[in-house]
Protein backbone atom coordinates (compact mmCIF):
# COMPACT_ATOMS: atom_id res chain seq x y z
CA UNK A 1 0.00 0.00 0.00
CA UNK A 2 1.30 3.67 -0.76
CA UNK A 3 0.01 6.06 0.83
CA UNK A 4 1.67 8.90 2.59
CA UNK A 5 -0.71 12.20 2.45
CA UNK A 6 -3.23 12.83 4.82
CA UNK A 7 -6.88 12.57 3.58
CA UNK A 8 -9.92 14.90 3.59
CA UNK A 9 -13.61 14.02 3.13
CA UNK A 10 -15.92 16.86 3.10
CA UNK A 11 -19.86 16.33 3.53
CA UNK A 12 -21.78 19.27 1.69
CA UNK A 13 -25.23 20.50 3.00
CA UNK A 14 -27.90 19.35 0.52
CA UNK A 15 -28.40 22.72 -1.35
CA UNK A 16 -24.36 22.48 -2.02
CA UNK A 17 -24.62 19.08 -3.43
CA UNK A 18 -27.57 19.96 -5.81
CA UNK A 19 -25.69 23.00 -7.43
CA UNK A 20 -22.77 20.64 -7.35
CA UNK A 21 -24.21 17.82 -9.02
CA UNK A 22 -25.99 20.52 -11.71
CA UNK A 23 -22.42 22.04 -12.79
CA UNK A 24 -20.75 19.01 -13.44
CA UNK A 25 -21.11 15.18 -12.91
CA UNK A 26 -23.06 13.36 -15.24
CA UNK A 27 -22.76 10.26 -12.30
CA UNK A 28 -24.47 12.05 -9.59
CA UNK A 29 -27.85 13.07 -11.27
CA UNK A 30 -30.73 14.13 -8.91
CA UNK A 31 -31.84 10.87 -7.06
CA UNK A 32 -35.47 9.97 -8.27
CA UNK A 33 -36.37 8.65 -4.70
CA UNK A 34 -38.65 5.95 -4.21
CA UNK A 35 -40.12 8.65 -1.62
CA UNK A 36 -41.43 10.71 -3.67
CA UNK A 37 -44.82 9.87 -3.48
CA UNK A 38 -45.48 9.93 -0.16
CA UNK A 39 -46.61 13.02 1.26
CA UNK A 40 -43.32 13.81 3.19
CA UNK A 41 -40.68 15.92 1.51
CA UNK A 42 -37.39 14.03 0.43
CA UNK A 43 -34.50 14.32 2.52
CA UNK A 44 -30.94 14.23 1.19
CA UNK A 45 -27.33 14.07 2.31
CA UNK A 46 -24.42 13.93 0.32
CA UNK A 47 -21.21 12.20 1.63
CA UNK A 48 -18.10 12.69 -0.49
CA UNK A 49 -15.08 10.52 0.27
CA UNK A 50 -12.77 13.17 -1.62
CA UNK A 51 -12.88 16.69 -1.42
CA UNK A 52 -14.29 19.12 -4.44
CA UNK A 53 -11.47 21.52 -4.11
CA UNK A 54 -7.71 21.21 -2.63
CA UNK A 55 -7.89 24.46 -1.25
CA UNK A 56 -11.35 23.52 0.89
CA UNK A 57 -10.83 24.22 4.28
CA UNK A 58 -11.32 20.74 5.07
CA UNK A 59 -9.36 19.40 2.95
CA UNK A 60 -7.08 18.16 5.74
CA UNK A 61 -9.27 15.97 7.77
CA UNK A 62 -12.86 14.77 6.86
CA UNK A 63 -15.44 16.39 9.51
CA UNK A 64 -18.19 13.18 9.05
CA UNK A 65 -16.23 10.05 7.77
CA UNK A 66 -13.91 8.25 10.75
CA UNK A 67 -11.33 5.57 9.71
CA UNK A 68 -10.59 2.04 11.31
CA UNK A 69 -8.42 -0.47 10.61
CA UNK A 70 -9.62 -2.78 13.44
CA UNK A 71 -12.70 -3.46 11.69
CA UNK A 72 -14.64 -0.89 14.35
CA UNK A 73 -12.38 -1.53 17.39
CA UNK A 74 -10.54 2.01 17.75
CA UNK A 75 -12.00 5.38 15.12
CA UNK A 76 -9.80 7.82 14.17
CA UNK A 77 -9.95 10.82 11.93
CA UNK A 78 -10.34 9.90 7.76
CA UNK A 79 -7.30 11.50 5.40
CA UNK A 80 -7.18 12.25 2.06
CA UNK A 81 -4.74 11.20 -0.13
CA UNK A 82 -3.35 12.70 -3.06
CA UNK A 83 -3.81 11.55 -7.57
CA UNK A 84 -4.68 7.99 -8.07
CA UNK A 85 -4.08 6.35 -11.28
CA UNK A 86 -7.30 4.63 -10.74
CA UNK A 87 -9.00 7.89 -11.34
CA UNK A 88 -11.44 9.47 -8.80
CA UNK A 89 -14.87 9.33 -8.62
CA UNK A 90 -16.95 12.68 -9.78
CA UNK A 91 -17.12 15.67 -7.20
CA UNK A 92 -13.90 14.26 -5.72
CA UNK A 93 -10.31 14.21 -6.20
CA UNK A 94 -8.77 12.24 -4.30
CA UNK A 95 -8.51 8.97 -2.37
CA UNK A 96 -9.28 8.06 1.14
CA UNK A 97 -6.50 5.73 3.06
CA UNK A 98 -6.70 3.88 5.81
CA UNK A 99 -3.89 5.85 7.36
CA UNK A 100 -1.52 8.63 6.62
CA UNK A 101 1.51 6.49 6.03
CA UNK A 102 2.86 4.45 3.24
CA UNK A 103 2.80 1.14 5.18
CA UNK A 104 -0.31 1.32 7.33
CA UNK A 105 -2.60 -0.74 5.42
CA UNK A 106 -1.50 -3.69 3.70
CA UNK A 107 -3.68 -6.64 4.38
CA UNK A 108 -5.91 -5.13 6.84
CA UNK A 109 -9.40 -4.30 6.37
CA UNK A 110 -10.24 -0.20 6.31
CA UNK A 111 -13.55 0.70 7.67
CA UNK A 112 -14.77 4.06 6.70
CA UNK A 113 -18.15 5.02 8.51
CA UNK A 114 -20.93 7.94 8.23
CA UNK A 115 -23.06 8.14 11.07
CA UNK A 116 -26.34 9.93 10.63
CA UNK A 117 -29.68 10.38 12.11
CA UNK A 118 -33.35 9.59 11.02
CA UNK A 119 -35.99 11.23 13.21
CA UNK A 120 -39.05 9.45 13.79
CA UNK A 121 -41.96 9.22 11.03
CA UNK A 122 -39.49 8.73 8.23
CA UNK A 123 -39.51 6.14 5.15
CA UNK A 124 -38.67 5.86 1.77
CA UNK A 125 -34.93 5.25 2.61
CA UNK A 126 -32.22 5.09 -0.40
CA UNK A 127 -28.64 5.19 -1.05
CA UNK A 128 -26.91 5.99 -4.32
CA UNK A 129 -23.59 4.98 -4.42
CA UNK A 130 -20.03 6.03 -6.59
CA UNK A 131 -17.11 3.89 -5.42
CA UNK A 132 -13.91 2.99 -6.73
CA UNK A 133 -11.87 0.71 -4.64
CA UNK A 134 -7.94 0.21 -4.54
CA UNK A 135 -8.32 -3.09 -4.04
CA UNK A 136 -11.75 -4.26 -2.97
CA UNK A 137 -14.37 -2.29 -1.32
CA UNK A 138 -18.36 -2.44 -0.64
CA UNK A 139 -20.42 -0.76 1.02
CA UNK A 140 -22.64 -1.75 4.10
CA UNK A 141 -25.75 -0.19 5.63
CA UNK A 142 -25.71 -0.65 9.10
CA UNK A 143 -23.81 -3.61 9.09
CA UNK A 144 -25.68 -5.15 5.58
CA UNK A 145 -23.77 -5.48 2.68
CA UNK A 146 -25.62 -3.74 -0.11
CA UNK A 147 -22.83 -3.78 -2.65
CA UNK A 148 -20.73 -7.34 -2.84
CA UNK A 149 -17.44 -6.76 -3.40
CA UNK A 150 -16.79 -4.66 -6.28
CA UNK A 151 -12.92 -4.12 -7.58
CA UNK A 152 -12.12 -1.19 -8.60
CA UNK A 153 -14.96 0.15 -9.33
CA UNK A 154 -18.74 0.32 -8.61
CA UNK A 155 -21.62 2.30 -9.26
CA UNK A 156 -25.20 1.54 -8.13
CA UNK A 157 -26.58 3.24 -11.15
CA UNK A 158 -29.28 4.44 -9.29
CA UNK A 159 -31.17 4.33 -5.70
CA UNK A 160 -30.99 1.51 -3.82
CA UNK A 161 -33.70 0.90 -1.75
CA UNK A 162 -32.31 0.96 2.09
CA UNK A 163 -35.67 1.28 4.11
CA UNK A 164 -36.03 -2.29 5.77
CA UNK A 165 -32.19 -1.71 7.20
CA UNK A 166 -32.31 1.62 8.52
CA UNK A 167 -34.22 2.67 11.79
CA UNK A 168 -35.30 5.15 14.25
CA UNK A 169 -31.99 6.86 15.28
CA UNK A 170 -28.51 6.84 14.70
CA UNK A 171 -27.67 5.17 12.13
CA UNK A 172 -24.13 3.99 10.25
CA UNK A 173 -23.47 3.63 6.50
CA UNK A 174 -19.41 1.94 6.17
CA UNK A 175 -17.65 2.12 3.26
CA UNK A 176 -15.17 -0.84 3.59
CA UNK A 177 -11.81 -1.31 1.80
CA UNK A 178 -9.47 -4.18 1.78
CA UNK A 179 -5.45 -3.85 0.76
CA UNK A 180 -4.11 -6.88 -0.87
CA UNK A 181 -0.95 -4.89 -2.04
CA UNK A 182 0.53 -2.37 -3.60
CA UNK A 183 -1.49 0.98 -3.89
CA UNK A 184 -4.60 0.74 -2.08
CA UNK A 185 -7.20 3.16 -1.91
CA UNK A 186 -10.52 4.43 -1.94
CA UNK A 187 -12.64 6.55 -2.96
CA UNK A 188 -16.75 7.49 -2.66
CA UNK A 189 -19.75 9.38 -2.96
CA UNK A 190 -23.02 8.44 -1.24
CA UNK A 191 -26.18 10.16 -1.12
CA UNK A 192 -28.96 9.26 0.95
CA UNK A 193 -31.94 9.95 1.31
CA UNK A 194 -35.32 9.27 2.91
CA UNK A 195 -38.84 10.63 2.89
CA UNK A 196 -39.13 12.80 6.28
CA UNK A 197 -40.63 16.03 7.70
CA UNK A 198 -37.12 15.95 9.50
CA UNK A 199 -33.68 16.41 8.13
CA UNK A 200 -31.32 14.03 7.99
CA UNK A 201 -28.58 14.89 10.65
CA UNK A 202 -24.65 13.79 10.19
CA UNK A 203 -23.03 13.22 13.31
CA UNK A 204 -19.65 14.91 13.58
CA UNK A 205 -16.54 12.75 13.00
CA UNK A 206 -15.35 11.98 17.02
CA UNK A 207 -18.34 13.18 18.53
CA UNK A 208 -20.19 10.96 20.87
CA UNK A 209 -23.25 9.18 20.15
CA UNK A 210 -26.19 9.90 21.67
CA UNK A 211 -29.50 7.99 22.08
CA UNK A 212 -32.52 9.86 23.61
CA UNK A 213 -34.40 7.57 26.14
CA UNK A 214 -37.86 8.62 26.72
CA UNK A 215 -39.96 7.00 29.81
CA UNK A 216 -43.84 7.18 28.97
CA UNK A 217 -44.99 7.92 32.44
CA UNK A 218 -48.50 6.67 32.13
CA UNK A 219 -50.45 6.87 34.79
CA UNK A 220 -47.65 7.77 36.86
CA UNK A 221 -45.91 10.90 37.68
CA UNK A 222 -42.16 9.90 39.37
CA UNK A 223 -40.55 9.13 36.85
CA UNK A 224 -37.80 11.58 34.19
CA UNK A 225 -39.87 11.60 30.99
CA UNK A 226 -36.73 11.41 28.88
CA UNK A 227 -32.94 10.82 29.15
CA UNK A 228 -30.27 11.97 27.36
CA UNK A 229 -27.53 9.18 27.03
CA UNK A 230 -23.98 8.79 25.94
CA UNK A 231 -22.70 5.74 24.09
CA UNK A 232 -19.99 4.56 25.99
CA UNK A 233 -20.96 5.83 29.44
CA UNK A 234 -22.50 4.00 31.99
CA UNK A 235 -25.35 2.08 32.32
CA UNK A 236 -28.75 4.16 32.87
CA UNK A 237 -30.07 3.68 36.17
CA UNK A 238 -33.85 2.74 35.61
CA UNK A 239 -36.82 4.17 37.18
CA UNK A 240 -38.85 2.32 39.73
CA UNK A 241 -42.31 4.20 39.71
CA UNK A 242 -44.85 3.00 42.20
CA UNK A 243 -48.73 2.66 41.45
CA UNK A 244 -51.22 1.89 43.60
CA UNK A 245 -53.03 -1.70 43.42
CA UNK A 246 -49.74 -2.35 41.20
CA UNK A 247 -46.79 -4.48 40.82
CA UNK A 248 -43.81 -2.72 38.65
CA UNK A 249 -42.91 -5.24 36.50
CA UNK A 250 -40.22 -4.32 34.26
CA UNK A 251 -39.87 -1.37 31.34
CA UNK A 252 -40.91 -2.33 28.12
CA UNK A 253 -39.36 -1.29 24.64
CA UNK A 254 -41.55 0.27 22.09
CA UNK A 255 -45.20 -0.19 23.92
CA UNK A 256 -46.99 -2.05 26.31
CA UNK A 257 -46.35 -5.19 25.39
CA UNK A 258 -42.87 -5.18 23.78
CA UNK A 259 -39.62 -6.42 25.38
CA UNK A 260 -39.78 -6.32 29.14
CA UNK A 261 -36.31 -4.80 30.45
CA UNK A 262 -36.72 -6.46 33.80
CA UNK A 263 -32.23 -5.23 35.17
CA UNK A 264 -32.35 -2.37 37.17
CA UNK A 265 -29.94 -0.61 34.57
CA UNK A 266 -30.04 -0.31 30.73
CA UNK A 267 -27.69 0.40 28.10
CA UNK A 268 -29.05 1.73 25.09
CA UNK A 269 -28.69 1.06 21.89
CA UNK A 270 -30.44 3.16 19.97
CA UNK A 271 -33.31 6.18 20.58
CA UNK A 272 -36.21 4.40 22.52
CA UNK A 273 -38.91 5.35 24.54
CA UNK A 274 -39.72 2.76 27.46
CA UNK A 275 -43.37 1.74 28.84
CA UNK A 276 -43.89 0.62 32.56
CA UNK A 277 -45.52 -2.82 32.98
CA UNK A 278 -47.79 -3.12 35.54
CA UNK A 279 -49.26 -6.39 37.26
CA UNK A 280 -52.93 -5.97 39.13
CA UNK A 281 -52.12 -6.65 42.71
CA UNK A 282 -54.94 -9.15 42.88
CA UNK A 283 -57.00 -8.42 46.62
CA UNK A 284 -56.15 -10.74 48.90
CA UNK A 285 -58.85 -13.38 49.92
CA UNK A 286 -60.88 -13.02 53.36
CA UNK A 287 -60.84 -15.82 55.47
CA UNK A 288 -64.53 -17.73 55.18
CA UNK A 289 -66.35 -16.16 57.91
CA UNK A 290 -67.21 -18.97 61.36
CA UNK A 291 -70.80 -19.23 60.24
CA UNK A 292 -72.51 -20.18 56.60
CA UNK A 293 -72.73 -17.08 53.98
CA UNK A 294 -74.98 -14.53 54.65
CA UNK A 295 -77.55 -14.86 51.24
CA UNK A 296 -80.27 -13.01 51.28
CA UNK A 297 -82.14 -9.54 51.27
CA UNK A 298 -83.50 -9.22 55.10
CA UNK A 299 -87.44 -7.49 53.80
CA UNK A 300 -88.16 -7.83 58.53
CA UNK A 301 -86.25 -4.81 59.10
CA UNK A 302 -87.99 -2.27 56.13
CA UNK A 303 -91.24 -3.55 56.12
CA UNK A 304 -91.06 -3.17 59.99
CA UNK A 305 -89.94 0.15 59.82
CA UNK A 306 -92.62 1.13 57.15
CA UNK A 307 -95.35 -0.39 59.50
CA UNK A 308 -93.99 1.71 62.44
CA UNK A 309 -93.45 4.72 60.82
CA UNK A 310 -96.87 4.30 59.56
CA UNK A 311 -98.60 3.65 62.56
CA UNK A 312 -97.04 6.36 64.68
CA UNK A 313 -98.01 8.53 61.98
CA UNK A 314 -101.64 7.93 61.97
CA UNK A 315 -102.13 7.46 65.70
CA UNK A 316 -100.00 11.49 65.38
CA UNK A 317 -102.75 12.59 63.05
CA UNK A 318 -105.96 11.05 64.69
CA UNK A 319 -105.04 12.34 67.86
CA UNK A 320 -104.34 16.14 66.83
CA UNK A 321 -107.53 15.65 64.83
CA UNK A 322 -109.26 14.38 67.79
CA UNK A 323 -108.23 17.22 69.73
CA UNK A 324 -109.58 20.06 67.81
CA UNK B 1 -125.34 35.88 66.91
CA UNK B 2 -125.49 39.45 66.11
CA UNK B 3 -129.09 40.72 64.48
CA UNK B 4 -129.03 43.90 62.18
CA UNK B 5 -132.00 45.49 61.40
CA UNK B 6 -132.56 46.98 58.01
CA UNK B 7 -135.13 50.17 57.47
CA UNK B 8 -137.62 48.12 55.89
CA UNK B 9 -137.77 45.71 59.02
CA UNK B 10 -135.67 43.02 57.79
CA UNK B 11 -133.43 41.35 60.24
CA UNK B 12 -130.46 39.79 59.23
CA UNK B 13 -128.76 37.58 61.47
CA UNK B 14 -124.99 37.22 62.09
CA UNK B 15 -123.40 34.12 62.59
CA UNK B 16 -119.50 33.93 64.08
CA UNK B 17 -117.15 32.50 61.55
CA UNK B 18 -115.27 29.49 63.67
CA UNK B 19 -111.75 30.15 63.71
CA UNK B 20 -109.40 27.97 61.19
CA UNK B 21 -108.18 25.29 62.49
CA UNK B 22 -103.64 25.73 63.70
CA UNK B 23 -101.71 22.98 62.09
CA UNK B 24 -100.25 21.93 65.19
CA UNK B 25 -96.62 20.63 65.42
CA UNK B 26 -97.88 17.20 65.92
CA UNK B 27 -100.32 16.90 62.99
CA UNK B 28 -97.17 17.78 60.61
CA UNK B 29 -94.89 15.07 62.36
CA UNK B 30 -97.18 12.70 61.86
CA UNK B 31 -98.22 13.70 57.92
CA UNK B 32 -94.32 13.34 57.94
CA UNK B 33 -94.09 9.40 59.48
CA UNK B 34 -96.48 8.64 57.42
CA UNK B 35 -95.08 9.29 54.07
CA UNK B 36 -91.64 8.10 55.47
CA UNK B 37 -93.48 4.65 55.80
CA UNK B 38 -94.65 4.86 52.72
CA UNK B 39 -91.15 5.22 51.61
CA UNK B 40 -90.00 2.70 52.96
CA UNK B 41 -92.84 -0.02 52.01
CA UNK B 42 -91.76 1.25 48.80
CA UNK B 43 -88.06 0.67 48.96
CA UNK B 44 -89.35 -3.17 50.52
CA UNK B 45 -91.33 -3.45 47.58
CA UNK B 46 -88.75 -2.20 44.42
CA UNK B 47 -85.87 -4.46 46.51
CA UNK B 48 -88.47 -7.83 46.38
CA UNK B 49 -89.93 -7.29 43.14
CA UNK B 50 -88.01 -5.37 41.08
CA UNK B 51 -84.35 -5.03 41.74
CA UNK B 52 -84.24 -9.05 42.20
CA UNK B 53 -85.64 -9.24 38.82
CA UNK B 54 -83.05 -6.74 37.22
CA UNK B 55 -80.26 -7.87 38.68
CA UNK B 56 -81.11 -11.77 38.15
CA UNK B 57 -81.38 -10.71 34.35
CA UNK B 58 -77.60 -9.37 34.53
CA UNK B 59 -76.73 -11.83 36.15
CA UNK B 60 -77.84 -14.02 33.37
CA UNK B 61 -76.82 -12.04 30.73
CA UNK B 62 -73.57 -12.11 32.27
CA UNK B 63 -73.13 -16.00 32.58
CA UNK B 64 -74.50 -16.08 28.92
CA UNK B 65 -71.92 -13.76 27.16
CA UNK B 66 -68.89 -14.72 29.53
CA UNK B 67 -65.95 -16.77 27.52
CA UNK B 68 -67.44 -15.52 24.39
CA UNK B 69 -64.84 -12.70 23.47
CA UNK B 70 -60.70 -12.89 24.14
CA UNK B 71 -61.25 -11.12 27.40
CA UNK B 72 -62.90 -13.55 29.26
CA UNK B 73 -62.03 -16.68 30.47
CA UNK B 74 -62.34 -19.02 33.08
CA UNK B 75 -59.61 -19.11 35.07
CA UNK B 76 -58.66 -22.89 36.40
CA UNK B 77 -60.34 -23.42 39.27
CA UNK B 78 -57.07 -24.64 40.79
CA UNK B 79 -55.92 -21.22 40.59
CA UNK B 80 -58.70 -19.37 41.31
CA UNK B 81 -56.93 -17.64 44.94
CA UNK B 82 -58.59 -14.39 44.99
CA UNK B 83 -61.48 -13.34 45.37
CA UNK B 84 -63.96 -13.06 42.50
CA UNK B 85 -61.62 -14.96 39.76
CA UNK B 86 -64.23 -16.52 37.75
CA UNK B 87 -63.64 -20.38 37.31
CA UNK B 88 -66.97 -21.53 36.31
CA UNK B 89 -70.74 -21.38 35.08
CA UNK B 90 -73.34 -23.08 36.59
CA UNK B 91 -76.56 -24.55 34.69
CA UNK B 92 -79.48 -25.67 37.08
CA UNK B 93 -82.65 -26.81 34.74
CA UNK B 94 -84.63 -26.86 37.74
CA UNK B 95 -84.78 -23.15 38.25
CA UNK B 96 -85.72 -22.58 34.58
CA UNK B 97 -84.29 -23.37 31.34
CA UNK B 98 -82.18 -19.96 30.49
CA UNK B 99 -81.22 -20.24 34.39
CA UNK B 100 -77.06 -19.95 34.55
CA UNK B 101 -74.86 -18.36 36.68
CA UNK B 102 -71.45 -17.59 36.81
CA UNK B 103 -69.13 -19.14 39.52
CA UNK B 104 -66.01 -17.26 41.30
CA UNK B 105 -64.04 -17.30 44.27
CA UNK B 106 -65.29 -16.59 47.68
CA UNK B 107 -68.46 -15.74 49.32
CA UNK B 108 -68.29 -12.01 49.99
CA UNK B 109 -71.37 -10.23 48.48
CA UNK B 110 -69.37 -7.97 46.96
CA UNK B 111 -68.01 -8.74 43.86
CA UNK B 112 -69.15 -12.55 44.37
CA UNK B 113 -72.65 -12.75 45.41
CA UNK B 114 -74.31 -9.25 44.75
CA UNK B 115 -72.89 -8.59 41.32
CA UNK B 116 -71.52 -12.19 39.87
CA UNK B 117 -74.24 -14.99 41.22
CA UNK B 118 -72.60 -18.34 43.11
CA UNK B 119 -69.55 -17.71 45.61
CA UNK B 120 -67.24 -20.71 46.33
CA UNK B 121 -66.42 -21.49 49.83
CA UNK B 122 -62.68 -21.01 49.27
CA UNK B 123 -61.94 -23.27 52.11
CA UNK B 124 -63.93 -26.05 50.53
CA UNK B 125 -62.85 -28.96 47.96
CA UNK B 126 -62.28 -28.17 44.05
CA UNK B 127 -65.28 -29.09 41.37
CA UNK B 128 -65.00 -32.48 41.12
CA UNK B 129 -62.42 -33.26 43.67
CA UNK B 130 -62.82 -35.89 46.26
CA UNK B 131 -64.36 -34.12 49.12
CA UNK B 132 -66.69 -31.22 49.35
CA UNK B 133 -67.39 -28.33 46.46
CA UNK B 134 -69.34 -25.82 48.32
CA UNK B 135 -71.13 -22.73 47.18
CA UNK B 136 -73.45 -20.23 48.00
CA UNK B 137 -75.85 -17.44 46.56
CA UNK B 138 -78.76 -14.94 47.27
CA UNK B 139 -82.34 -16.54 47.81
CA UNK B 140 -84.20 -13.26 48.29
CA UNK B 141 -82.37 -9.81 46.89
CA UNK B 142 -79.39 -9.28 44.31
CA UNK B 143 -80.82 -11.75 41.31
CA UNK B 144 -82.04 -14.54 44.04
CA UNK B 145 -79.25 -16.91 42.06
CA UNK B 146 -80.44 -20.11 44.73
CA UNK B 147 -84.64 -18.38 44.78
CA UNK B 148 -85.55 -21.45 43.81
CA UNK B 149 -83.35 -24.21 45.59
CA UNK B 150 -85.62 -25.62 48.29
CA UNK B 151 -87.75 -26.86 44.29
CA UNK B 152 -84.65 -28.92 44.06
CA UNK B 153 -85.70 -32.99 44.62
CA UNK B 154 -84.32 -36.23 43.77
CA UNK B 155 -83.39 -36.68 40.00
CA UNK B 156 -82.72 -33.02 39.56
CA UNK B 157 -79.16 -32.25 38.44
CA UNK B 158 -76.58 -29.74 38.71
CA UNK B 159 -74.05 -28.69 35.47
CA UNK B 160 -70.95 -27.28 35.96
CA UNK B 161 -68.52 -25.61 32.93
CA UNK B 162 -64.79 -24.93 33.58
CA UNK B 163 -61.89 -24.20 31.41
CA UNK B 164 -61.02 -28.46 31.27
CA UNK B 165 -64.33 -30.37 32.53
CA UNK B 166 -68.30 -30.12 32.56
CA UNK B 167 -69.36 -31.96 35.62
CA UNK B 168 -72.63 -33.09 36.61
CA UNK B 169 -73.80 -33.46 40.08
CA UNK B 170 -76.83 -35.12 41.50
CA UNK B 171 -79.37 -34.31 44.07
CA UNK B 172 -79.28 -36.32 47.05
CA UNK B 173 -80.86 -34.14 50.26
CA UNK B 174 -82.09 -30.55 51.28
CA UNK B 175 -81.79 -29.26 55.09
CA UNK B 176 -82.72 -26.31 57.21
CA UNK B 177 -79.24 -25.36 59.50
CA UNK B 178 -78.20 -22.85 61.84
CA UNK B 179 -75.96 -20.35 59.99
CA UNK B 180 -73.09 -21.70 62.49
CA UNK B 181 -73.60 -24.96 61.05
CA UNK B 182 -70.44 -24.34 58.86
CA UNK B 183 -70.09 -28.58 59.25
CA UNK B 184 -72.40 -28.63 56.23
CA UNK B 185 -69.54 -27.83 54.17
CA UNK B 186 -67.19 -30.58 55.49
CA UNK B 187 -65.04 -33.14 53.24
CA UNK B 188 -68.01 -35.32 54.91
CA UNK B 189 -71.00 -34.04 55.61
CA UNK B 190 -72.27 -35.23 58.80
CA UNK B 191 -75.85 -34.37 58.14
CA UNK B 192 -75.47 -35.98 54.75
CA UNK B 193 -77.48 -39.16 54.76
CA UNK B 194 -75.32 -41.81 54.01
CA UNK B 195 -71.99 -39.85 53.04
CA UNK B 196 -68.50 -41.48 53.25
CA UNK B 197 -64.73 -40.72 52.79
CA UNK B 198 -63.68 -40.28 49.48
CA UNK B 199 -67.22 -39.11 47.97
CA UNK B 200 -67.33 -36.03 45.37
CA UNK B 201 -70.12 -34.13 47.16
CA UNK B 202 -71.53 -30.60 46.05
CA UNK B 203 -73.12 -28.38 48.77
CA UNK B 204 -75.51 -25.35 48.04
CA UNK B 205 -76.40 -22.83 50.67
CA UNK B 206 -78.32 -19.93 50.61
CA UNK B 207 -80.55 -18.06 53.08
CA UNK B 208 -84.29 -19.24 54.43
CA UNK B 209 -86.60 -18.17 55.08
CA UNK B 210 -86.74 -15.81 52.20
CA UNK B 211 -86.54 -12.80 53.07
CA UNK B 212 -85.81 -13.98 57.00
CA UNK B 213 -82.99 -15.47 57.14
CA UNK B 214 -82.63 -16.54 60.33
CA UNK B 215 -81.52 -20.30 58.77
CA UNK B 216 -79.87 -21.58 56.03
CA UNK B 217 -81.38 -24.36 53.38
CA UNK B 218 -78.44 -26.65 52.44
CA UNK B 219 -78.54 -29.08 49.25
CA UNK B 220 -76.26 -31.79 49.24
CA UNK B 221 -75.30 -33.25 45.48
CA UNK B 222 -73.07 -36.34 44.40
CA UNK B 223 -70.49 -35.97 41.44
CA UNK B 224 -72.01 -38.31 38.63
CA UNK B 225 -70.15 -37.38 35.57
CA UNK B 226 -66.94 -35.73 34.69
CA UNK B 227 -66.85 -35.10 30.57
CA UNK B 228 -64.11 -33.20 28.95
CA UNK B 229 -65.26 -29.49 27.87
CA UNK B 230 -63.95 -30.25 24.16
CA UNK B 231 -66.55 -32.92 24.15
CA UNK B 232 -69.18 -30.53 24.50
CA UNK B 233 -72.07 -29.59 27.08
CA UNK B 234 -74.14 -32.91 28.24
CA UNK B 235 -76.42 -33.69 25.80
CA UNK B 236 -79.23 -33.52 28.55
CA UNK B 237 -78.52 -29.83 29.20
CA UNK B 238 -78.96 -29.13 25.18
CA UNK B 239 -77.48 -26.24 23.74
CA UNK B 240 -75.52 -23.60 25.73
CA UNK B 241 -75.59 -20.10 24.81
Amino acid sequence: MITTNPTVVNRKSRLAVVALAAIGSVLFAPVISTAQAESDPIQTVDVYGGVIDADHPLYTADPYIESSTDQGVTWGPAYLDGEHPWGQVGGTNSWLNCGPSLSDCLDVRSDYRVRFHLYHGWSAASVVADMKMDNIGWLLVNGTDVSGQHPTDWNSNGPIDVTSMLHDGWNEVYAVLVDQGGLAGINFHLQISVASQSPIELLPAGAPLHYQVGFDPGEVSDVHTSYDYVVGSDPITLPTPTKDGYTFKGWAKGSTDGLIIDSPTYTPDADVTLFPIWEAIPPTMPEEPVSLADTGFDLAFPLGLSVLLLGLGLALIRKTKRSH
Amino acid sequence: MTITVLPDGTKIHWAAIPPRPKHSPLLVIGELLVTLGVIVGLFAGYEVFIQDEVIGAKQTQLAQKFGHDAKSKFVDPAQAKSLGQIFGRMFIPRFGTDWTRLVAQGTRWHPVLNEIGVGHYNNSALPGAIGNFAVAAHRGGFGGSFKNIHRLKAGDRVYLETNKYWYVYKYLQTKIVDPSDVSVTDAVPAELVGSHAGGKYMTMTSCTPIYVNTQRIVVWLELVETIPAENGPPAELGKVN
